[in-house]
């Protein structure tokens, strides 16, 4: 039967706080057992996941993390927001966050919106070993 | 984040060493000290990156608007020293077609 370690951060959603979500990501995916450039573009990912939601005219005042590790397998993560955000404001008001879910959608195998009667409330993603 | 800069008027260009990380917390910074530079010449910029450890979107974002006024003098930003992990950024991102790269050995 599988088994997943899960590691738990909940962060302000402010940008000074992207640090630790950073160092929080490398130390779980070295710890999942990924390569140094694997580690790399996880923690991309995942802060750039941390930037998209991040949106503190929309009253988003916390970030909530969830890394579940299946060392056979991979790293799956979440990264949900406090408020859900209308993705449609959110596209339109920071020219960056096409370019963010590209680069997400570039090093990870899989990303996914969770989408909330048409509000994006956080984005799922996840990385598998040699992927 | 740490950025110093000198301007090389035999090459009329601001020559920018850039450190650290670059993130949504440090982009305005380095957004405001880069034009800062163009407010006093609007020449060509060459940064480098030997020292810089993390660059995301809006660190990104920010080169490609400092570029844009940059390519609006016909000058141009030359990007030397990158570490090949943050190379690959700019690689999938289609931005070292627009930037002139040089990485590092």
């Amino acid at each position: 039967m599988m088994t997943m370690d899960s590691v738990y951060l909940k962060v302000p959603a402010k940008p000074e706080y992207m640090l630790v979500i950073r160092l929080t990501t490398s130390a779980v995916a070295s710890r999942a057992g990924f390569d140094v450039d694997e580690i790399e573009d996880i923690k991309l990912a995942v802060s750039e996941a941390g930037t998209f939601m991040m949106n503190e005219d929309k009253g988003v005042e916390w970030l909530e993390l969830t890394f579940k590790v299946d060392k056979e397998e991979g790293i799956w993560i979440d990264i949900f927001a406090s408020e859900a955000v209308d993705e449609a404001v959110l596209f339109s008001k920071n020219e960056q966050t096409e370019l963010s879910f590209y680069i997400m959608e570039s090093l990870m195998d899989g990303v996914e919106k969770a989408i909330d009667n048409g509000f994006l409330r956080g984005i799922k993603m996840y990385k598998k070993f040699g992927g | 984040m740490n950025i110093t800069h000198n301007y090389n008027p035999s090459t009329n260009t601001w020559e920018v060493s850039l450190s650290g990380e670059v993130d949504v917390y440090s982009a305005p910074q380095l957004k405001e000290v880069l034009h800062s530079l163009l407010d006093q010449h609007n020449s060509s910029i060459v940064i480098d990156c030997q020292d810089l450890k993390y660059i995301d979107s809006t660190g990104l974002g920010v080169l490609i608007g400092v570029l844009k006024r940059v390519k609006d003098n016909n000058g141009n930003i030359s990007i030397k020293n990158l570490k090949p992990y943050i190379k690959k950024i700019f690689t999938i991102t289609g931005l070292d077609k627009i930037f002139l790269i040089e990485v590092q050995e």
